[in-house]
């Protein structure tokens, strides 16, 4: 059974009027200006633009995790109805990977190096369920398995040096999905692939947004994606 | 791993022979008689000849050099000229202080330098900032015997708090009388390593601390740094297990070859504070020209640093996986 999408449903995520600025040398200058977008649940949006258009700014501020230099100057994030930028820090890191989550461009870097695959999903996990150390390796496991990698147990207990990119990019996918968060951004999840494997990571996340929307109808994944500009 | 741990133990015997070679060399070099200086100004030129005579000192320097290598391939490293007392002996109850000094030193020396070192970077720009770089500078620019004579005149002479010099209850030996109800033994122990231990590791402590802020301020901006925060884990989990694992790697090595300056630093400060290990013994040993002492002295120093350093590339391979020893 699909996700039945239901179009007035209130959105999950609303961004009214967002500016992000940076602050340069000579003064601060706004990168991204005017940035209005609404997601409902179920629904996939894909923000599309030229390289250095504001793409990953925009996906950096959604989670608060904008660099030193840039910040949000003006406009409005809701999150599940909350005003996200009102939020405390702590309030924001409830948040990150339980309501909203992302999978980053590059998994070999976007990734611990030090910290077994397993481990980096599991830590998520406990960060945000109340649960043991074991059954959350277990989550981690199975999050592995359902986005199709191969022998997950024994991946799991590898680290990233050890798997191939698109096995990276689907520990990396697994990593955002581990506690079923309400909003997936993703930034770019396949310019760091070859081409076949490009076109198995967007099917897997297609998949796994089905997936998901089945296992939670009230609150399906949505993802936010920004493929490759066809300019930049 | 095991391969590699005894090639590497292996490739110490090499490393002996160079050490002993040169420090053979440099002996032969400086200036100044054993036998002189052990008879007294007023020894005659006779005299003196037959010490020599009797020490082996007229030999030609290839048959002393042989003599020695076939000696410490038995396992003897000669006599002590002076105190007449077999060389391992001698180091051998003087090593035990050393090691404490030098290994409690470096515990220290990176407790600190981790500790500035991570406050600064995730504050950098701010005043903790500041107060660490301070601190460093001083630390990195004051010699230990400096360093060494200040901390004396304040904790020892002025408060009263610690004693100036002495060592007390080695500290091993503390630590059991401690677990069998006696802690002021340890007590006693302690408060006398604690003047050389903050002297010798004070520069240790200062490049340690500027080389975890510089590597932590680049592993801060790493892309999984930003991906742990994407996870929603709080800042004190994301410094302490994904940036402070990561900037441990360069640390690691520094710390190492640090193990290197304390056992040098160790000399200097065991003379200022009469701490009876081996750097004191170095001292005596170069002024008096006991040339098998300094020769045994040195070659100790270079196999307990080469060993120091084995355990540093085996910890370095376990704190990063990407790392294969082989």
């Amino acid at each position: 059974m699909n996700a039945i999408v239901q179009n007035d449903q209130a959105p999950v995520l609303q961004v009214t009027d967002l500016e992000i600025e940076i602050n340069g040398g000579q003064g601060s200058f706004a990168v991204v200006s005017e940035m209005n977008l609404h997601v409902r649940a179920g629904e996939t949006l894909c923000i599309v633009g030229e390289s250095g258009c504001g793409k990953s700014m925009t996906a950096l501020a959604l989670l608060r995790l904008l660099p030193d230099a840039a910040k949000v100057a003006s406009g409005k994030i809701l999150i599940d109805g909350q005003d996200f930028m009102a939020m405390s820090e702590r309030q924001v890191e409830d948040y990150r990977g339980e309501k909203i989550a992302m999978i980053f461009q590059e998994p070999l870097t976007a990734l611990n190096p030090v910290l077994r695959i397993g481990e980096q999903i599991a830590e998520a996990v406990r960060q945000h369920r109340k649960c043991s150390r074991k059954e959350a390796y277990a989550k981690a496991v199975e999050t592995l398995q359902l986005v199709q990698m191969p022998d997950p147990e024994r991946r799991a207990g590898q680290f990233p040096h050890e798997l191939s990119g698109g096995m990276r990019q689907r520990a990396m996918i697994a990593l955002a999905l581990a506690c079923d968060p309400k909003i997936i951004i993703a930034d770019e999840p396949t310019t760091a692939l070859d081409v076949t494997i490009q076109a198995q990571i967007l099917g897997l996340i297609s998949t796994c947004k089905s997936v998901s929307a089945r296992r939670k109808s009230s609150s399906p994944t949505t993802s936010a994606s920004s493929p490759r500009s066809p300019i930049g | 791993m095991l391969a590699y741990v005894v090639r590497r133990l292996l490739l110490l015997i090499p490393m002996a022979i160079g050490m002993v070679v040169v420090t053979f060399g440099l002996l032969l070099l400086i200036p100044g008689d054993p036998a002189a200086v052990l008879l007294g100004q007023d020894a005659t030129p006779e005299a003196i000849t037959n010490l020599r005579n009797t020490l082996g000192l007229n030999d030609p320097w290839f048959i002393r050099l042989w003599d020695y290598f076939a000696a410490l391939l038995q396992g003897d490293m000669g006599r002590s000229i002076f105190q007449n007392q077999p060389v391992a002996t001698i180091i051998a109850g003087r090593l035990g202080a050393t090691i404490e000094l030098a290994v409690v030193a470096l515990i220290l020396a990176t407790l600190i330098g981790l500790t500035l070192g991570v406050l600064a970077a995730i504050r950098q720009g701010s005043w903790i900032d500041t107060v660490t770089m301070l601190f460093a500078q001083i630390g990195v620019s004051m010699p230990v015997y400096w360093l060494g004579l200040l901390l004396m005149l304040l904790f020892a002479v002025q408060l009263g708090w610690l004693p100036a010099i002495g060592r007390g209850v080695p500290l091993h030996e503390a630590l059991f009388a401690a677990v069998t109800g006696r802690p002021q033994v340890l007590w006693d122990s302690l408060t006398h390593m604690a003047l050389p231990a903050l002297a010798l590791a004070a520069n240790s402590a200062a490049i340690i601390s500027r080389l975890v802020r510089a590597s932590m301020l680049e592993v801060l901006r790493e892309d999984f740094v930003r991906t742990a925060y994407a996870k929603g884990l709080r800042k004190g989990r994301v410094v302490v297990r994904h940036a402070l694992r990561n900037a441990l790697l360069p640390v690691l090595s520094v710390i190492g070859l640090r193990f290197g300056a304390l056992l040098g630093g160790a000399v200097i400060t065991e003379s200022i504070f009469a701490w009876p290990g081996l750097g004191q013994l170095t001292i005596a040993a170069i002024s008096q020209r006991d040339l098998p002492l300094i020769q045994g002295i040195v070659l100790t120093f270079a196999i307990v640093y080469a060993l120091v350093n084995l355990v540093v590339d085996l910890l370095y391979a376990a704190v990063d996986p990407r790392i294969r020893l082989g």
